[in-house]
């Protein structure tokens, strides 16, 4: 019987490794201590091995535990991007250009994810959720945030 | 007895306050829309709304967060029996039989009996929780350090082994949250660990971002990810809202039996609705003089997993409200919510606090009366919400999540750490991970490494320690006997298939 590579599992075992390693050799110079005087390296590192002996079980377990599955296409790219450059966009402009604007065009931004983009409808609710917004966290919880542009 | 009627009252006291009982109705709304619509579940929603929470006094916020919690799980049980869409995961079981009766035109029976055998559950829980809490917590304040981390591992040992998918994947989660949770200062000797750098990061990794990006945003990432079918959903007709006598002969001991299972499963960590629910279905239909009627509309295969999983919504809120163990994400969330507002979860809220504690059990009860009155006639609105675009929904999630987590700290990279987590789970959830083991880690954390230090200090550096403390080596053991049991591959079917 041929069996194949499990992929998914090789990823999350070889990423999780990776995690693992990275920790342990960023706190590569922390104090460590002794079992009864545990110091700053102490539980980071039993963390890291831990995690690495484990992350490595499932790598090797993905070598040959594959099945062949038909996935249904996950279009993953155009969210991951668009939702991103929303919120990476609002985080920028939150400072300067106030909640109202920022919120506008975190909507907007945001509405590149979709696959249907109805460009008028979209600018309405990016208008109506600002408003929204503006309601909610300013006047009635009373967020100390700029509404409007310095 | 006196001690009894004594809670009862003070609970009742707090509960019926207006302002208590208005955010309790909130809750109860806005979770069972939750529940209806499939995609939004009760973890992303709480993590948003946890800021709000901030505004609130502390009991108040914690009665909205439980009301969104449990009705969650009455939505979800709705559009399963109407669409045959679990809104959530614990709603699965009710497709099988639900939407069967409905087409069948019996849905109103079915709805009904799904609020009825809820109540009755809600309503049994609560009173257990009222019963249980005090002697556990006693117990609980005779726990040292070594007896606390023994207790917190057998709960994320729980977890893990009760998770949905592979349980080496979740104790990797389960890792990575404890790893995140040493970011910061160290508490003990003052060094800073894996801050890079930054002013942010000294005060350790903030768990809203985390919880609002793992949940809230990764959830977005999906549902715009995959293709979703957009036709026209008709759901079935609701008809008479009143089950038939032998309806009701029919259901009543399943509810009883649901409610045990509930009850039971709901206390342990990581267990909870989901995993209740099949329980119940399974043993229903073992235990059936006519198993094949199962899958055709069998009033007991609504009766008993709607009645397990608002029991185990309720007992869940045990371990967090007498020994500060979260059992759960929403849980984990909710004690977050008390950390902030300065109140340490654990045995001394009992008695430190006692109308924050005793109220938030009697309001659990009230929120179950509230959406066993107000859900039948809103069935209507809620099926209409159900046809709400997801291209308005979604900016609206956004936008909510962005203030909100920027409204905590008042700090702007907080959205970006959101965004960095949401991609991190989004990732997850592709490779088969389930994130909530993580949120776990990151909670439990620094409670774990600081009660293990303190437990080596005073043993001297000697390990068995933990084996030798009788409390300790009980936790332990049942630690292990939890993994052998979950082994057995029956009951790792029935959690891998959730």
């Amino acid at each position: 019987m041929i069996k194949r590579v499990n992929r998914r599992d090789l990823v999350f075992g070889g990423l999780m490794m990776l995690l693992a390693l990275f920790a342990l050799w960023e706190s590569r110079n922390y104090e460590m201590g002794t079992a009864d005087q545990m110091s700053t390296g102490y539980m980071p590192w039993l963390i890291s091995v831990s995690l690495v002996f484990v992350g490595a079980v499932i790598a090797v377990k993905a070598l040959w535990s594959g099945i062949e599955i038909e996935l249904e296409p996950h279009q993953w790219l155009r969210p991951l991007v668009a939702v991103s450059a929303s919120l990476t966009v609002f985080m920028l402009a939150l400072d300067r250009l106030g909640l109202f604007a920022s919120s506008v065009i975190l909507v907007l931004i945001s509405g590149f994810a979709s696959r249907e983009i109805r460009p008028v409808s979209l600018v309405v609710w990016a208008l109506v959720l600002a408003s929204g917004s503006a309601a909610i966290f300013i006047y009635v919880i009373g967020l100390p945030i700029n509404l409007w542009p310095r | 007895m006196s001690d009894f009627l004594s809670h009862l009252s003070l609970g009742f006291s707090v509960a019926l306050s207006l302002q208590n009982l208005a955010f309790c109705f909130i809750g109860c709304v806005v979770g069972t829309l939750v529940g209806v619509l499939p995609g939004l579940g009760p973890v992303a929603t709480v993590a948003m709304l946890l800021p709000l929470t901030f505004y609130l006094e502390p009991v108040t916020g914690l009665i909205m967060l439980a009301g969104i919690f449990y009705g969650a799980q009455y939505g979800g049980g709705i559009t399963a029996i109407l669409l045959k869409i679990p809104g959530e995961a614990s709603a699965i079981t009710t497709t099988f039989d639900g939407y069967q009766m409905a087409r069948q035109g019996r849905a109103g029976a079915a709805l009904a009996i799904s609020a009825l055998g809820s109540f009755f559950a809600g309503t049994v829980a609560t009173l257990l929780i009222v019963v249980a809490s005090p002697p556990l917590a006693k117990v609980a304040i005779a726990f040292g350090a070594a007896e606390y981390f023994a207790l917190m591992t057998f709960g994320l040992v729980a977890v893990v082994m009760l998770a949905r998918g592979s349980v080496l994947k979740a104790v990797c989660m389960v890792l990575v949250g404890l790893l995140l949770a040493t970011v910061g200062t160290d508490q003990d000797t003052g060094a800073l660990r894996f801050t890079f750098g930054t002013a942010d990061l000294m005060d350790g990794v903030d768990f809203i971002p985390v919880a609002m990006g793992l949940f809230g945003i990764a959830d977005i990432f999906v549902s715009l990810a995959e293709k979703r079918e957009e036709g026209p959903i008709t759901p079935a007709k609701v008809g008479s809202l009143w089950p038939s006598r032998q309806e009701f002969l029919e259901s009543w001991k399943p509810a009883l039996r649901g409610t045990a299972i509930g009850s039971l499963f709901g206390v342990l960590p990581g267990g909870g609705p989901t995993i209740s629910t099949f329980a119940s279905y399974t043993i229903e239909k073992r235990i059936s003089r006519h198993p094949e009627k199962f899958g055709q509309g069998a009033v007991e295969g609504v009766a008993g997993p709607e009645s397990a999983n608002n029991a185990a919504a309720q007992t869940s809120f045990i371990p967090m409200l007498t020994l500060g163990i979260p059992s759960n994400a929403v849980l984990a969330i909710m004690a977050a919510s008390m950390t902030i507002h300065g109140i340490t979860p654990g045995p001394a809220v009992m008695t430190k606090s006692p109308g924050l504690f005793w109220g938030m059990i009697v309001s659990m009860w009230i929120g179950n009366l509230m959406l066993l009155i107000l859900n039948l006639p809103l069935i209507g609105i809620w099926v209409k919400l159900l046809s709400c675009p997801y291209r308005l929904l979604y900016p609206a999630i956004l936008l909510f999540c962005a203030v909100g987590v920027y409204s905590v700290r008042s700090n702007v990279h907080d959205v970006g750490m959101m965004m960095l987590f949401g991609v991190f789970g989004y990732v997850l959830i592709r490779l088969e991970a389930d994130p909530a083991p993580l949120l776990l880690g990151l909670v439990l954390g620094p409670l774990m490494e600081q009660n293990l230090r303190r437990a080596m200090v005073m043993a001297d550096g000697n390990w068995t320690v933990f084996f030798t403390k009788p409390i300790s080596a009980a936790l332990l053991a049942a630690a292990a006997a939890l993994v052998v049991v979950i082994i057995l591959p029956n009951v790792r079917r029935a959690a891998r298939d959730a």
